[in-house]
């Protein structure tokens, strides 16, 4: 509750700085939790999520730099955008019926082919030098004058993918999902659509990661293909994920909460390239080596453990 | 005109060469994958590691990268064993979404660790051949590198191709692939066997990776491309097919080559990887695949 209150109060005392910086956190734990609904929930693991970044930053870029057209209007193409390009890719490796975790390598190939030819078409994305927005404060553009406005959309951005990731969890959505991640063939044979229902979850997190994408870009007033199609983003994101556990609703939360922080503290007062970064895989497999399913399990069954102890120690009495 | 087939003719034999390697570094994935059933997303990345290897030696002791390969392949088969001893032996018994973490782990872990050590330049490792051209008549010529890494990839590429066909090891491999419990039953060890070709895998790529030193430019973050490499012939040669995969690193080595030529730039980058969706639509179990 406290730490609730806290989010929203402190952003409009904050300098500047850590307005942004804890903007970046909250559109992270969104992404995460995006991810999540595809790679924890549905147990698909994948690294499609920088296609649908693009999406939908540059949809609304180019609409609204080309035509005028509002970014709130715009990201709606991104989304359906971002959902085409999701469901069609995922739909190609799955009539390919591919061993298990082929289908993460195979988006890694549409990520370079998105990225390279996204960069080639330089009169469309800008190439590498990119498209930047001119500052226009006004709220019917999505731009705004206070950064702590963009704080509070990513809070609300944040809590939303929260709130259905818990939603779905408990759904049939969430229950057909969860049986197509423990096994797959066991589920398609109780007649369960696995293909469908996995397309389904695909097309969620296509969607809400573009969203994400429109955001990012008017946060920034900038994009080029090497920040919006970046590998590295969406390997933070699993791995932010693998620490708080796949496919629960609180661990992208937990993960981002925990590892991020660190990392933007190393940017700014180690400033090594890369330190971060190398220091995320180090936490990473140190925390599966004594917790494989991430925190948030571990926790739930360090807590089931001690009531179930203190249970046991009551019953004689 | 004649020119341009001449042209063409030297791109075509370059990709033949790099081919090799793409093949070598893809039956490493193809192999593991056989015992295992796991694939190592960090696979590449350990090929990059041993070209920075590389990379030092040479800085340091101004050894070759042709000399260097004695210490790369003991040093990197060890390491497989070690890796394999400490890390994957366990995820291999928990679930396969920890090779996930693992190897993802793994990838920031040496690329960063890369990118702190030697910077974020485009480097690469002059070897004793690198002016060396051998002429074969007058219609083309092959650079001295792209010849010995061709010689030397081929050569052990169908090697290990001809030990998992006609050797104890290799029927054990096979025996694996197919049914790990019942070769379990039949006295195959599998652990034993597991391990050691998951080191054989890593050493692959600290053979490949002094190959290329002097023929790719390395940065930091190359590893992943190579891993996707691999991980396409993994594909293209019909999943668990050692032979295709094997040709299929030939195929890409040549697609690549006549993209670059023909397309350049991005667009020619780019041209693997569609040839990788093309394939996943029209041919999904391979080239070699039947079903």
């Amino acid at each position: 509750m406290i730490l609730l209150l806290g989010l929203v109060l402190v952003p409009p005392r904050a300098s500047v700085f850590w307005v942004h910086t804890f903007t970046m956190i909250l559109l992270f734990i969104y992404w995460t939790s995006a991810w999540n609904i595809i790679g924890g929930f549905a147990g698909e693991i994948n690294f499609y999520h920088p296609l649908f970044i693009a999406a939908g930053a540059y949809s609304s870029t180019l609409l609204f730099m080309n035509y005028r057209i509002s970014p709130w209007i715009g990201m709606w193409v991104g989304v359906a955008i971002a959902v085409a390009i999701g469901v069609g890719c995922a739909w190609i490796c799955y009539r390919a019926r591919l061993p298990h975790l082929s289908f993460a390598l195979a988006a890694m190939g549409f990520v370079y082919m998105g990225l390279y030819i996204g960069t080639a078409m330089e009169w469309v994305t800008g190439g590498t030098r990119g498209l930047t927005l001119r500052p226009a404060s006004d709220p019917a553009n999505m731009m705004f004058g206070d950064k702590a406005t963009y704080y509070y959309i990513a809070l609300v951005l944040a809590s939303g993918a929260v709130a259905l990731s818990w939603w779905i969890s408990r759904s049939r959505l969430g229950y057909y999902m969860s049986a197509i991640r423990g096994n797959l063939l066991a589920a398609e044979a109780v007649g369960v659509n696995t293909v469908g229902y996995r397309l389904l979850a695909m097309a969620i997190s296509a969607s809400l990661t573009a969203i994400g994408g429109t955001f990012y870009t008017q946060l920034n007033l900038f994009i080029n293909p090497q920040v919006a199609v970046s590998i590295t983003g969406v390997i933070s994101m699993i791995l932010f994920c693998a620490i708080g556990g796949f496919g629960t609703v609180w661990g992208p939360v937990v993960g981002t909460l925990l590892l991020m922080p660190i990392g933007e503290l190393l940017r700014l007062y180690v400033a090594v390239p890369g330190l971060h970064l190398m220091l995320y895989g180090i936490i990473v497999i140190t925390v599966i080596s004594f917790a494989p399913h991430g925190l948030v399990p571990w926790f739930q069954d360090y807590a089931a453990r001690k009531r179930g102890a203190a249970g046991q120690a009551k019953e004689p009495g | 005109m004649k020119m341009d087939v001449s042209v063409a003719l030297g791109a075509v034999i370059q990709g033949v060469m790099m081919g090799a390697i793409y093949g070598l570094i893809g039956l490493g994935i193809t192999m593991v994958f056989a015992v295992t059933g796991m694939l190592n997303f960090a696979h590449g990345d350990f090929m990059s590691l041993a070209m920075y290897l590389c990379l030092a030696l040479h800085t340091a002791f101004n050894l070759d990268p042709y000399l260097s390969l004695f210490v790369t392949v003991p040093a990197f088969f060890v390491l497989g064993l070690l890796l394999y001893h400490f890390f994957f032996r366990r995820t291999l018994k928990a679930e396969i979404l920890m090779v996930v973490q693992l190897t993802l782990g793994m990838v920031f872990i040496i690329e960063n660790g890369v990118l702190m050590v030697f910077g974020p330049d485009y480097r690469s490792v002059p070897n004793f051949l690198l002016t060396t051209v051998v002429s074969m008549g007058d219609m083309f010529a092959v650079r001295g590198t792209y010849l010995v890494t061709f010689l030397v990839g081929g050569a052990v590429g169908f090697g290990l191709y001809w030990l998992i066909e006609s050797t104890d090891l290799g029927r054990q491999i096979r025996a694996i692939a197919q049914d790990r419990e019942a070769a379990q039953l039949m006295g195959v060890n599998v652990a034993r066997v597991q391990m050691l070709i998951f080191a054989i895998g890593i050493a692959l790529l600290g053979l490949a990776g002094p190959l290329l030193t002097s023929i790719l430019t390395m940065e930091p973050y190359f590893g992943l491309h190579l891993t996707l490499f691999a991980f396409i012939t993994f594909v293209m040669g019909g999943v668990g097919n050692f032979l295709g995969t094997l040709i299929a690193g030939y195929i890409l080595g040549v697609t690549e080559s006549m993209g670059m030529l023909y397309l350049g730039g991005y667009y020619g980058a780019a041209v693997p990887y569609a040839i990788f969706v093309l394939l996943l639509i029209f041919r999904p179990h391979g080239i070699l695949g039947t079903k």
